[in-house]
């Protein structure tokens, strides 16, 4: 017995077998699960723009409170103007899934200050709350380990800050890994201004312990996530990100939510 | 050999063998995991089945696995239980697998998962290897939901998100919520057993 156990071939023959049965088990389990855990992560989305909107949906009722307060809206970045679907890949901003956007929707970008990969995608989702008079955006960028994902809202007339949130990335944490903190969100709700009469984006996140009056404090002991925050802020809100969307075509939010 | 009990086997490592106190393994999940009580259930959970299931499986194939590639293939069988686990609470308990982030994907190199294995399903036969996966998970359990209930409690005066002690009165102990104070409380645990049952005081 144990002489036929040891040899070469049963060596292979088991590591087969093994490998075999555990990958089907594996598989199984990752295929038969994506539903619910992208329904999961879609959630954990709106939960975020909830609450960044300042809405309590810690009753687990965040698809009601979403539909019943925020409102999806497509948005051509170059233009700055709504569109009901992307030209392509036909999606429309309820069905809205970044990674289903098709080649030709993406733009090359010769700057990436935000670490985007060198492009950037054409149509973003922006999220109106029109009770609270906020319009959330979408924003990501490139930290120390990874690509932030988050959301900053901001009032619909002054594009002041009015709360950010980051509900992915891999910073470490205790550091750059508080960008998710309430000490550092809280900041983002005391309404900084954001753009200058001109649509010049005006905001900073100075390094930690440094920052002026209007200024956001950046986080200790995490140099280069901060400035990742700094850039991707800058970026999203610029003339290359949402810009055009907010005062390109010279006219002030009030009128560009309303259309 | 003489012949094992099984609820020997299901409770020993409870208090008399427990893996963290007297083996000394598992620590590293043993400080990571217990700032609230919540996480530490899940991950209890989490590592009950894996042990359970990796032992039941070792030990049902241990007549065939050629001792050459033993640990890799019990290691095989680990990692594939632990991604298993992971797909189910993405799936089920998205919350509570966010706040644990990579700690699911550590449970493979959880070191009681790996000696159990090693040291007892190799010898024995499936059912008796189950139950002392469970037990072990349950030794585990014990510790990691006694560090876990003291440090939300006096870290955040809450017991799985209730507040039992208001802020009123009671200064939260910020200590409680790092690392470090995970690893006094297993010592003085450790301390108390052994006070309780000298017989597992080692020799200096």
């Amino acid at each position: 017995m144990t002489k036929a156990r040891d040899s070469v071939k049963n060596t292979f023959l088991t590591t087969a077998l093994l490998c075999v049965i555990c990958s089907v088990f594996v598989s199984a389990s990752a295929v038969g699960l994506r539903s619910r855990q992208d329904l999961n992560k879609q959630l954990d989305k709106k939960k975020n723009i909830l609450s960044v909107c300042e809405i309590d949906s810690s009753n687990g009722d965040v698809q009601r409170l979403f539909e019943a307060n925020i409102e999806a809206r497509l948005v051509d970045l170059q233009t700055g103007s709504y569109v009901e679907q992307t030209p392509d890949s036909k999606q429309t901003a309820s069905s809205f899934d970044f990674s289903k956007l098709t080649e030709n929707e993406f733009k090359t970008l010769d700057e990436d200050p935000a670490g985007l990969g060198g492009r950037r995608e054409q149509y973003e989702v922006v999220y109106v709350f029109q009770k609270g008079n906020q319009l959330v955006l979408p924003i990501r960028g490139r930290g120390l380990w990874s690509t932030l994902w988050g959301f900053l809202s901001i009032d619909a007339n002054d594009f002041t800050t009015r709360g950010i949130t980051f509900y992915s990335h891999a910073e470490t944490p205790g550091l750059g890994g508080e960008v998710d903190s309430d000490a550092f969100k809280s900041q983002w709700m005391e309404e900084n201004a954001t753009l200058d009469a001109n649509g010049k984006v005006i905001i900073e996140v100075a390094k930690a312990g440094q920052a002026a009056e209007g200024e956001i404090d950046g986080l200790a002991g995490a140099t280069i996530t901060t400035q990742g925050v700094d850039k991707l802020i800058k970026y999203w809100l610029g003339p290359d990100g949402f810009g055009p969307f907010l005062v390109g075509n010279g006219s002030k939010f009030g009128e560009v939510a309303q259309n | 050999m003489a012949k094992i009990k099984t609820t020997d086997v299901l409770f020993d490592p409870v208090v008399k063998n427990n893996p963290i106190a007297l083996q000394v393994l598992g620590i590293c999940s043993a400080l990571a995991v217990t700032t609230k009580l919540d996480t530490t259930l899940t991950m209890c959970v989490a590592v009950i089945f894996v042990v359970a299931f990796s032992n039941l499986a070792v030990s049902s194939i241990r007549m065939f696995i050629p001792s050459s590639i033993r640990i890799i293939v019990q290691m095989t069988i680990i990692a594939s239980l632990v991604i298993i686990v992971d797909q189910f609470l993405k799936a089920f308990a998205f919350e509570a697998s966010k706040q644990m982030s990579v700690f699911v994907g550590l449970i493979i190199t959880n070191c009681i998962v790996m000696g159990r294995a090693e040291g007892f399903a190799m010898k024995n036969p499936p059912f008796i290897s189950f139950l002392d996966g469970i037990g072990n998970g349950l030794g585990y359990s014990f510790i990691l939901l006694a560090v876990g209930a003291i440090r939300e409690l006096f870290g955040s005066g809450k017991l799985l998100g209730y507040t039992i002690l208001p802020g009123d009165y009671y200064q939260n102990n910020g200590l409680m919520l790092l690392a470090p104070s995970a690893f006094f409380l297993i010592g003085m645990i450790i301390w108390i057993i052994r006070t309780f049952r000298p017989d597992q005081i080692e020799e200096a």
